[in-house]
């Protein structure tokens, strides 16, 4: 049940209709009874394993804040997790290596025993986990706290799938809190929901459904000018797919009177690369800075205290995006594109260290224009990586360079990005993501009545497509 | 000995425009929206944070390291005179 179909729609109705007739100390154990249901339909071993990493991220928990043993808890409950994470990780390559394997020698790859799944949200949750020892363990967060709390945080079913990787210092206070629905939060799930749907209805579906398959399968076929096109046409269909998918999980869940964490902040207008990871997902970009990158540097730091040594530049930075990385899939291509950004992140932080700061108007124009230009093609050429293999990604490349004739590409797609602009550009100049609200009455009219239209026309004249994020 | 809140800030911005923004004539003011204004970058929040244990004895957990504690001098002072002994009578 993906949370852009109609079936979802009726789930959440009727959840928020149950939420709000049963007194308060039934809320949470209905959320959770709906979160496992939802989890269920995509299959039910998921939320098997889901119940699994709770009851030992739980007991980990208890153990960590008896203060007996809290270190070996602490091992013990991050070692399950990340075996866990690991061992799907793992699964899942050796599945994709053995289909291709089989395949070669034209045999027949839908075999039951080949079919190894990665639950979905698993490396959404198995973060989750993980924050909530290491809080715990470095007393962060006010003792345990119950095992419905944990098990809500964990499974919470409008982030369960593909976040947001929420904070424990922000989700159980969050659900400690008074929770008041008033007309203000009514309208503000309602607008994120429907921005939402907009962007993965309208916008990413009518781009990625466009982009021919053979681009990423047959590059050479293809002019440099077509295949920097589609690239582009595929960043901003992956962009509103997941941005969508933020948006209409948030929506939902503020409809339930829990504030969910902003995942993008015009992820396109990045400054430098540093910048890009506080608009894409930041929700993961956090987690990792908190829990991999600030430590480390941290440490490295203490022990030998210059910010220049390039130990302590460069190790933190590759660390940290090859773990990016490997959280997106245990194929060579992501490790290779988690070094990619970790050198990039390395060159900028050590031009950054020799480079005097200048105030924004003593700053060179050319200089922005040059950064910019420079910032897009390297962050480009880390999504070629990103999304292919390493084979196909080296021919995507190569073909970039020949420019070999062939036919121009249907400009017309590029229309579709118009909606998702439009957002970008209200949002970036209202400084706010629900600045339609304070649109006067008769525009807000207009255009809901118009999103919504545009959403039920497009939904009804073709398939949709699942959301990219929910793969990892 | 306690210190102000002016001196602290003092110090933090001598620490920024030297270490940070390598320009010690920068014209940084206390109300400066550092990280959301493009100054500096995660990098550089884990430097600024070793030098306020270092130099204030306050350690400002990797949790914390963020736009509410750290994006303004004025933001960073508050945090550290949270964890500071205070002279005034409780």
């Amino acid at each position: 049940m993906n949370v852009h179909t109609l079936p979802f729609l009726v789930f959440t109705a009727l959840i928020l209709a149950l939420y709000y007739l049963l007194p308060r100390r039934y809320q949470h154990p209905l959320l959770l009874a709906a979160s496992y249901l939802f989890y269920s339909t995509f299959a039910w071993w998921f939320a098997a394993a889901l119940a699994l990493v709770t009851a030992v991220t739980y007991g980990c928990g208890q153990g960590i804040a008896a203060r007996g043993r809290p270190r070996l808890w602490l091992a013990v409950g991050l070692a399950v997790n990340l075996a866990g994470l690991v061992s799907f990780k793992a699964a899942a390559f050796l599945h994709i290596e053995t289909t291709d394997a089989v395949s070669r020698f034209g045999l027949p790859t839908e075999i039951n025993s080949l079919r190894i799944l990665l639950p979905i949200g698993l490396s959404f949750y198995v973060l989750q986990a993980i924050s909530y020892l290491l809080d715990l363990y470095r007393r962060q967060l006010d003792g345990p706290g119950s095992w419905m709390e944990l098990a809500l945080y964990l499974s919470y079913f409008p982030k369960l799938t593909a976040g947001p990787i929420e904070k424990t210092t922000d989700f159980f206070p969050a659900l400690r809190a008074t929770r008041i629905v008033d007309n203000t939060l009514v309208s503000k799930g309602v607008c994120l929901v429907l921005i939402g749907l907009l962007r993965k209805v309208v916008v990413a579906d009518t781009l990625l459904l466009a982009i021919p398959p053979a681009v990423f399968q047959s590059p050479e076929e293809f002019s440099s000018w077509a295949l920097l096109y589609w690239l582009v046409i595929f960043a901003f269909g992956l962009y509103n797919d997941f941005c969508g998918y933020t948006n209409i999980v948030r929506g939902v869940s503020s409809l339930f009177g829990i504030d969910l964490t902003r995942n993008f902040n015009n992820p396109f207008m990045f400054r430098n690369i540093a910048d890009l990871w506080t608009r894409w997902h930041v929700s993961l970009s956090t987690w990792l800075r908190d829990y991999i990158f600030f430590p480390l540097s941290r440490a490295l730091l203490k022990r030998r205290p210059s910010p220049r040594n390039l130990l302590n530049v460069s190790l933190p930075l590759l660390v940290t995006m090859v773990a990016s990385g490997f959280w997106h899939g245990s194929q060579l291509n992501f490790l290779v594109w988690g070094v990619w950004m970790g050198l990039l992140m390395t060159a900028e932080r050590l031009v950054a260290l020799y480079r005097p700061v200048k105030p924004a108007h003593q700053r060179s124009r050319l200089a922005r224009v040059a950064a910019f230009v420079y910032f897009r093609i390297v962050v480009f050429a880390g999504l070629i990586v990103f999304v292919l293999d390493l084979t196909t990604a080296g021919r995507y490349f190569a073909a970039l360079a020949n420019n070999t004739a062939g036919a121009m590409p249907d400009m017309r797609i590029a229309l579709a990005l118009l909606p998702g602009l439009f957002i970008d550009v209200a949002q970036a100049t209202g400084r706010r993501e629900t600045v339609f609200l304070d649109w006067p009455l008769g525009i807000r009219v207009l255009l809901t009545a118009l999103a919504l239209a545009a959403v039920l026309v497009f939904a009804q004249s073709r398939p949709g497509t699942a959301f990219i994020y929910q793969g990892f | 000995m306690t210190m102000t809140a002016s001196e602290i800030r003092e110090k933090l911005k001598q620490y920024i425009c030297r270490a940070i923004l390598k320009n010690p004539d920068y014209p940084l003011t206390p109300q400066d929206r550092l990280v959301s204004g493009g100054l500096i970058d995660s990098y550089s929040l884990v430097t600024l944070a070793v030098f306020i244990e270092g130099e204030f004895g306050v350690r400002i957990p990797d949790t914390e390291l963020n736009l509410d504690n750290m994006d303004t001098i004025d933001l960073m002072t508050d945090r550290i005179l949270k964890e500071l002994p205070s002279d005034d009578p409780v």
